[in-house]
């Protein structure tokens, strides 16, 4: 015998709380649904096409991804290599050396980081770090300007501008998961190795970050999501080209920063389906991208505790 | 131990202080930019005057600075009480559920959906319909990035309540829902609190979403279902413009989205605990 | 012979497939003290929580055999569970003050039982501190949050809390493991005085305190009720010898 009791009112309640979490699933139909709806026409006109060609032509009503898809892939790709050693650095002075004081100092200055409105980053970017790069530039193309990477007129906008604005702001990110990712080995195996002998950095080295280096691979790929989906400080560096060069130094353009760019004059609606179906690529791929994180993470937070 | 170990050992003790630095090194720029750049143009005018015809000096940005807060404060009024409500729905109803789970695992994933997304959704959605660009479908596109973070928060919070309180109230003959209204959620309240705060603050924040949903207007806004203006689209607007006079009302008017921001992030410090709850 | 207040025949509880309360049968006089005693796991805790159905909370719960209060089974179908946590009240081991004010703490469950006057409130919590011996400490600061009472006062709130429903019976789950040995004599105290007008069945991790204030005792063993008897018999010239190793401390 189980008898159950239930007023109205606490029927309606949970209905009312219910239906909210139904809303939140609901907005992620919505988005997946209108994105496809609208950008259905230009799926049907340029079919699997869009993705390999590199003619973007609002003129004459021709529209490739292939520009977009690589300057977003190669900014999010310089970022993650500027971003990736540096945010481990900070990563393991935060868990593994620095005094309890200084870490919570050191934490805040992340913390702050992470805050910074992506304009402002932006237009850091365009008074500052732009001026800097073409001020450099010289110096470094008379020493490596024989490579086709480092070619390219001062312009300032470019791909190298936008890789290390992507950097900066990916950077809290990357750190903080990779800090609770080493936080989360459990001291007794840090013990273990220094009371064998080895060095701190032996130790972080060969136990703590293998300990957990899935927790690590899932902060990288939760940061790459990040970058590749930022648009303002991009839009504002970049130099919006939708071409393919070689150069870091030429200017280019990503998906986001060319919605940002041409999605509010656009007129044609085969324009502006193109731009959505541009949309949909960049949704597609940071979804998977953070679906595919989270699944790495959730044994991630029962393995640490389980020990 | 052998020289070269100790050495080595030596050497990656530095080089993640190295990093540390080279890290903070952008912030010291950014905020040191914005104070020097920023205050030179911070007066009253700038805050209560708005924009100039273009080529003509001086002017403010009031109505960037009112828009955000209309646009956020909209934006607020939809997506806190669904935010919240959800949160409560995941920690009290829905912790083994399988909407639950889908929820939770959703709520998470959306957060990572490029802000520029959201705003061709809020365009298809509000924008298309309206036939027109309006604060409305900005604060559609802001309460959408709203949500999914309000809900994680709000159950985070919830799920810290101590299970015997809601047990006292069980005892009391009160039926489940007063006693997650009334004690639950009385007894999360800083929590709960503190994660609108932090929404709130970071929606203030975003550009993307309102490129092409509230759009801009160099004046005040004719009603809510017009285009209005905010200050990081105004920002961003005089930040790639050719003239220097809008240029530095760039800074200035970043200088006063951080403050904005700022506000907000020690408004949550301040208030961190209840007074009612076990310490 | 006083009136039984609480009567169960015949009930086992279960979680899942276990069976962790074996047939108990046994009547609760009204207005006295019963205690339930045994080493941890026994079912004592359980059986308790069965009196005002709080283990329906728990997923895989059932219950077989009848549990009579005021002549009426509570695991009848179309039970009021909130008529009947009003007339069972609780105290739990660990005081669990409600996040408000003193006052309010008292006031809160009123508000929902149809007493709608603040004045009204007021005063029934009034006289609720007084019963529970806690108005002279706070009489002065009510708006205070409870949080910053003392663990002794603190579970005199619950209890004041819980006797302002008025209950017929105050079900009391090891009120004073939690708090020092002062507080626990206070609430001890408290209890005698009690039972003058409620039905108290007290869980007891302590032999001794069952035996200082309790009119009856159970004794419980791995789910099974071995042995039921006025206090005094029990502890004197235990029937089972289980009961007897038991209180001598060769277990538990």
């Amino acid at each position: 015998m189980k008898p159950k009791h239930s007023s109205v009112l606490d029927q309606i309640f949970k209905m009312l709380t219910a239906g909210a979490a139904l809303l939140v699933l609901g907005l992620a139909g919505l988005i997946l649904y209108q994105l496809i709806v609208q950008s259905w026409t230009s799926i049907k006109e340029f079919g699997l096409g869009f993705l390999t060609s590199d003619v973007w032509d609002p003129v004459f009503n021709e529209y490739g991804a292939l520009p977009f898809i690589y300057g977003t892939v190669a900014s999010s790709l310089i970022a993650l290599l500027i971003a990736v050693p540096l945010s481990l650095g900070v990563a393991i002075f935060l868990s593994e050396i620095a005094p309890v004081r200084i870490r919570k100092i050191v934490g805040f200055f992340v913390e702050v980081l992470a805050s910074i409105p992506s304009v402002i980053y932006g237009l850091w970017g365009v008074f500052v770090l732009i001026p800097l790069i073409r001020r450099v530039q010289p110096a470094v193309q008379s020493l490596l300007g024989f490579i086709p990477l480092f070619q390219g007129p001062p312009f300032g906008y470019s791909l190298i501008a936008a890789g290390i604005i992507l950097a900066i702001m990916i950077i809290p990110t990357i750190t903080s998961l990779s800090r609770d990712a080493l936080n989360a080995v459990p001291n007794h195996q840090r013990e273990a190795s220094l009371a064998l002998g080895a060095t701190r950095w032996e130790t972080i080295r060969r136990v703590v970050l293998p300990y957990n280096k899935s927790g690590i691979i899932a902060a990288v790929m939760l940061g790459l999501g990040r970058a590749l989906g930022e648009t303002m400080a991009v839009t504002m560096v970049i130099g919006n080209h939708p071409q393919i060069d070689l150069s870091l130094f030429m200017p280019a353009q990503t998906m986001a920063s060319l919605i940002a760019n041409e999605f509010s004059e656009a007129t044609d609606a085969i324009h502006l389906s193109a731009l959505v179906e541009i949309g949909l690529i960049l949704f597609l791929v940071t979804f998977t991208l953070n679906i595919i994180a989270r699944l790495v993470i959730k044994p991630i937070k029962t393995k640490g505790v389980s020990r | 131990m052998n020289f070269r170990r100790k050495v080595l050992d030596k050497i990656m003790t530095l080089i993640p202080l190295l990093c540390v630095f080279t890290a903070i090194v952008p912030l010291v720029s950014i905020s040191g930019y914005l104070l020097y750049q920023g205050i030179s143009n911070l007066n009253w005018t700038f805050l209560t005057e708005l924009p100039k015809p273009v080529g003509e000096p001086g002017g403010g940005m009031a109505n960037s600075i009112v828009g955000t807060g209309i646009v956020v404060g909209l934006a607020g009024l939809l997506g806190i009480p669904i935010g919240i409500l959800s949160g409560i729905y995941l920690a009290e109803y829905g912790k083994t559920t399988c909407l639950g789970r889908m929820v939770r695992f959703l709520a998470d994933v959306l957060q990572g959906v490029p802000s520029i997304v959201i705003g061709i959704v809020a365009y298809a959605v509000v924008v298309v319909p309206m036939q027109s660009f309006s604060a409305y479908a900005g604060a559609f596109a802001l309460a959408m990035m709203l949500i999914p973070f309000l809900t994680r928060t709000t159950e985070e919070a919830l799920l810290t309540v101590e299970d015997n309180i809601k047990e006292a109230g069980l005892a009391l003959g009160q039926p489940y829902w007063r006693v997650v209204t009334g004690i639950v959620l009385r007894a999360a309240k800083a929590p709960i609190f503190t994660g609108v705060m932090l929404g709130i603050a970071r929606i203030a924040g975003e550009t993307a979403p309102l490129l092409f949903t509230a759009l801009n207007n160099r004046f005040w806004h004719q009603s809510l279902k017009g285009p209005i203006s905010t200050l990081t689209v105004q920002i961003y607007n005089y930040a790639i413009s050719p003239f220097q006079d809008w240029n530095e009302q760039a800074w200035s008017g970043a200088l006063v989205l951080i403050i904005l921001v700022t506000l907000l992030n020690l408004l949550v410090r301040l208030s961190s605990r209840s007074r009612y709850t076990q310490r | 012979m006083s009136e039984i207040a609480i009567n169960i025949k015949d009930l086992s509880i279960y979680y899942g497939d276990f069976e962790a309360v074996k047939s108990v049968t046994m009547a609760v006089p009204s207005k006295s003290i019963t205690a339930l005693i045994g080493p941890s796991g026994c079912g004592k805790s359980t059986l308790l929580r069965t009196l005002n159905r709080m283990n329906d909370r728990i997923a895989d719960f059932s219950v077989e055999g009848e549990l009579d209060i005021d002549g009426e089974n509570i695991y009848a179908p179309g039970v009021n569970l909130i008529d009947l946590r009003k007339k069972v009240g609780m105290v739990f081991q660990s005081p669990n003050p409600l996040p408000m004010s003193i006052i309010d703490n008292i006031t809160w469950a009123l508000k929902y039982h149809g007493v709608r006057r603040r004045r009204d409130r007021v005063e029934i919590a009034v006289e609720s501190l007084k019963k529970a011996g806690l108005w002279d400490e706070v009489h002065d600061r009510l708006k205070d949050p409870a949080v910053k009472l003392s663990g002794g006062q603190q579970q005199r709130l619950c209890i004041a809390r819980a006797i302002a429903l008025q209950p017929k019976i105050i079900l009391m789950d090891e009120p004073t493991s939690a708090l020092d040995p002062v507080a626990s004599r206070m609430i001890e105290e408290l209890m005698l005085s009690l039972k003058e007008d409620y039905t108290v069945v007290l869980v007891s991790h302590n032999m001794e305190q069952a035996a200082r204030v309790s009119d009856r005792t159970a004794f419980m063993l791995l789910g099974e009720l071995v042995e039921y008897a006025p206090t005094d018999e029990l502890f004197s010239n235990p029937k089972d010898q289980r009961t007897e190793d038991y209180i001598t401390g060769r277990f538990g």
